[in-house]
């Protein structure tokens, strides 16, 4: 990775950044809007994406939901628009658009052929700054988002574990709380919460801009100058720091669920995507749940045959994530075996660390998947919005992959002892009713 | 030997490449009482060859920074993934030795088939994967379209290591063969290579697609999978439809595009933004190598089941009686020609598509002439494919919901429903 002063002629980046065939123009507004640009001419089409540094972490108790809530409501129409013009422009360009809310981003894009490009600038300038929130569209959407709440958690085995391990292992931080928001919170949310929420957070000052693909830097400024350069910045609260205390002791949570046998969640408090020890616990987590050879595939599915499958999420936040291991067990079979089972891989590797060959591949792996996720235009754009609003710098995805292979035995083994604690973990079963 | 048939497209961004080897084959050629055959013998070739066994082939693959990833789909089976290019050689080797010596060791097959068994009834309990595994199954009765690639229970019980053995020699032979390749790759080193790590594989011949029609419905029918407490139900409501060779596949795509296809399409629009009723409500075309599915899928809460299935029946009544508008097609037909460049954004995708055609059937050109035939493809014909191939009396519906007595009856009143079936929650 190589890093250019800005060039002289216009359009002027504050910064340029290289890694291997990919650059990437950092532009700054005045108004405090960020544009990051990786022209990419192989393809005509273009990757739109803006990023806002609001989320589910933002939200107040009481409030859940809001967040998300808001992101349904940005596609109904504003002064200029009305409801369904935004798709119906978009679609018909040959484009495609949605938006995804987490802890703590909320972010919306558009993938186009470049000749429509300027239309999506123009689009989500507006949306930004004038989204009309009449009374029939939020009831309509806030029907929809209780629905997707009933699609992903209440009736989805796996997305109920999720939420109740989350709300359990954390007592203060934000984190505990749904993104999607408890179904009452949806309920009662108001028409004055939601513009309050707008016009809170949806600014050019807290607002980032990645693109990527067939369109040049002047081209891009110019258009981005015209659609946002005159929109004022907000004053955005400053939120108090929340630690989450030091969990010192396992909590538990058993529930019935209607599933015909037992679920497992399992969580650990775990580094934020900025701390220096994020890239051992990757690495970890590759040796040890990645992969047929893995250790705990070999062990709760191929051999163990606790299980017809598991996963693990390796979380990479703003703060303090959770780690988590979730494990489906086979009819028959109790989770306490498979919590055992998870338990002595994380004791073992605790004790001697991950054996020479084991790093290797875990390393090897992840170089593979590096690669694989800068292949389209959207992956990339969202490669740098994500962790421009994540890590303050879009680089940190090259940087990532450097800090991966510089991970050492030890690093991993210092990151086990510290991480994957027995009295540091939550644990949801999820049992037949 | 015969030549290996390649796609190839190179791509020299990142030092890393994408190999898929792809064999003619699906679940419709499983025997009946056999089904899940094609899926297990797939999973089993990366359980140890002659040479070594499973854990030292997963150890030798998983070293490189490869994984080898098998798949079943309805018309192809598939083996290979992705590689860093340094290690290319390697990887190919072992793909090489998993598909010419296999060892479908005994206890090795039997751990494949419990796995099988496991994923089955996992898949059970989430109200998605329930509707999807049922859907085929009664849409397609006992036609071997109607046969899943996870089988079933007592299928699965019933094949052995021999049936594996016999399935494998079937399947991966040179002549049934297509490698699909993108990345960091030189054509004529590769060729070598894949000639080097497949020289063992036998000739063979390519499997022959020759099923028959199935049987069309003579009413609408709708199978209630009862899932007690659920706030929500999984609708997919559909029939078969025509295979990805009729001369109507293009005009049809076109039409279900603009009915239901996309956020502006008629069917997202009348069950999510008018009405709420559903986070999402969508119809597709899955055009396949013989025969092929047109489905409808909604989610609504409970509250509003028996509405939205009523609104699909309705909408689908109209688009089938009057297709779409012209401006409806002229929009759907825009937005496709479009979005084309899409498909084609990444050398992975061109090798898909092509590969794709290979395995259906299709021309050699099919995606470099696509926009030409799309652009020919008129309003008339698009309107007159819909009222041939829409047939909105032979809807065949499948929802996991909490069932009661209520909702039954309301079902059951719906207008062309001849038979309301309550199945309980479980896999087949």
């Amino acid at each position: 990775m190589r890093s250019d002063p800005a060039p002289q002629s216009a359009p002027r980046p504050v910064e340029t950044v290289r890694h291997g065939p990919i650059r990437v123009d950092r532009y700054r507004l005045d108004n405090g809007l960020t544009v990051l640009h990786q022209p990419e001419h192989r393809a005509p089409v273009v990757s739109y994406q803006t990023w806002f540094r609001v989320g589910s972490r933002h939200e107040q108790p009481g409030r859940t939901g809001i967040a998300h809530l808001f992101e349904h409501l940005m596609f109904k129409g504003t002064a200029r628009r009305p409801e369904g013009e935004f798709d119906r422009i978009i679609e018909g360009l040959g484009g495609r658009n949605n938006a995804a809310t987490w802890l703590d981003w909320t972010y919306y894009y558009e993938e186009v052929p470049t000749a429509g490009f300027e239309a999506i600038v123009e689009l989500e300038a507006d949306r930004m700054q004038n989204t009309l929130l009449g009374p029939a569209q939020i009831e309509t959407e806030r029907e929809v988002v209780m629905n997707e709440r009933r699609e992903r958690v209440d009736d989805d085995p796996t997305g109920l574990l999720a939420e109740i391990l989350w709300s359990t292992a954390y007592t203060v931080h934000p984190y505990g709380r749904p993104t999607i928001g408890w179904m009452d919170d949806i309920a009662r949310l108001s028409a004055d919460d939601i513009h309050a929420f707008y016009r809170t957070w949806y600014a050019p000052n807290n607002a980032v801009i990645a693109v990527a693909g067939d369109v040049d830097g002047a081209r891009l400024m110019k258009a981005i100058e015209a659609a946002y350069g005159a929109m004022p910045p907000a004053t955005l609260p400053e939120l108090p720091a929340v630690v989450e205390p030091l969990q010192t002791a396992p909590r538990r949570v058993e529930k019935p669920l209607g599933v015909g046998s037992d679920r497992l969640v399992m969580g650990w408090h775990a580094p934020s995507a900025v701390d220096p020890r994020a890239a051992a616990l990757e690495v970890l987590n590759e040796a040890l749940c990645e992969g047929d050879s893995s250790r705990l595939q070999r062990a709760l599915v191929t051999d163990g045959e606790l299980a017809a499958g598991f996963y693990a999420f390796v979380p990479a936040f703003r703060e303090p994530g959770l780690y988590e291991v979730a494990v489906d067990l086979r009819p028959g079979v109790g989770s306490d075996a498979a919590e055992r089972v998870v338990l002595d891989t994380f004791a073992a590797v605790a004790k001697d660390g991950l054996s020479p060959s084991e790093l290797a591949k875990a390393k090897n792996r992840l170089e593979t998947r590096f690669y694989r996720q800068l292949q389209s235009a959207q992956q990339r754009a969202a490669g740098f919005g994500y962790w421009e609003v994540t890590a303050d710098h879009f680089a940190r995805l090259f940087t990532a992959a450097e800090l991966l292979e510089a991970v050492s035995a030890d690093d991993v083994l210092a990151v086990a002892r510290d991480i994957l604690r027995p009295e540091g973990r939550t644990v949801v079963r999820g049992y037949p009713a | 030997m015969s030549p290996i048939d390649l796609v190839l497209v190179p791509d020299r961004a990142f030092p890393c490449a994408h190999v898929n080897l792809f064999f003619t084959a699906g679940p419709p050629f499983d025997p009946p009482d056999r089904q899940g055959l094609t899926s297990l013998t797939n999973r089993a070739l990366i359980r140890g060859t002659r040479r070594r066994g499973r854990v030292a082939l997963e150890e030798a693959v998983e070293i490189l920074g490869a994984e080898m990833i098998t798949a079943t789909r309805s018309h192809a089976v598939s083996l290979g993934g992705p590689i860093l290019t340094r290690h290319l050689d390697a990887y190919l080797d072992l793909l090489g030795e998993a598909l010419v010596q296999p060892a479908f060791a005994e206890d090795e097959v039997a751990k494949v088939k419990r796995e099988m068994r496991a994923e089955l009834e996992a898949a059970g309990d989430e109200d998605g994967a329930l509707a999807r595994i049922w859907f085929g199954r009664v849409l397609f009765g006992d036609h071997p379209f109607g046969h899943g690639g996870s089988g079933t229970r007592a299928s699965l019980a019933r094949i052995s290591s021999a049936d594996v053995r016999a399935h494998a020699e079937r399947v991966y032979c040179r002549r049934n063969l297509v490698v699909g390749a993108s990345g960091d790759l030189e054509p004529d080193a590769l060729r070598l290579s894949l000639d080097r790590a497949l020289g063992g594989m036998p000739e063979g011949a390519p499997l022959i697609w020759d099923f028959a029609e199935p049987a069309r419905a003579a009413r609408r029918r709708v199978v209630l999978i009862d899932r007690p407490e659920r706030g929500q139900a999984r609708i997919l409501t559909g029939h078969p439809c025509v295979a990805a060779d009729h001369p109507d596949a293009l005009a049809l795509h076109v039409a279900i595009s603009g009915f239901g296809g996309n956020f502006t399409s008629r069917l997202m629009q009348a069950v999510r933004v008018e009405r709420g009723w559903s986070y999402g409500a969508s119809a597709r075309l899955s055009l396949e190598r013989a025969g092929g599915t047109l489905m409808m899928t909604a989610a609504p809460g409970r509250a509003h089941a028996v509405d939205t299935l009523a609104l699909l029946f309705d909408e689908f009544e109209r688009f089938a009686a009057e297709g779409l508008s012209d401006d409806e097609t002229d929009f759907a037909r825009r937005h496709l020609a479009q979005s084309f460049p899409f498909s084609v954004e990444t050398a992975s995708l061109q090798v898909a598509h092509r590969v794709r055609a290979r395995l259906l059937g299709r021309p050699d050109d099919y995606i470099d002439t696509w926009l030409d035939r799309l652009k020919a493809t008129g309003t008339a014909h698009i309107r007159r494919a819909v009222q041939a191939e829409m047939r909105p009396a032979e809807l065949v519906t499948v929802m996991v919901c909490s069932v009661d007595a209520a909702l039954e009856k309301a079902i059951g009143a719906l207008p062309g429903v001849g038979e309301v079936e309550v199945w309980p929650a479980e896999v087949p």
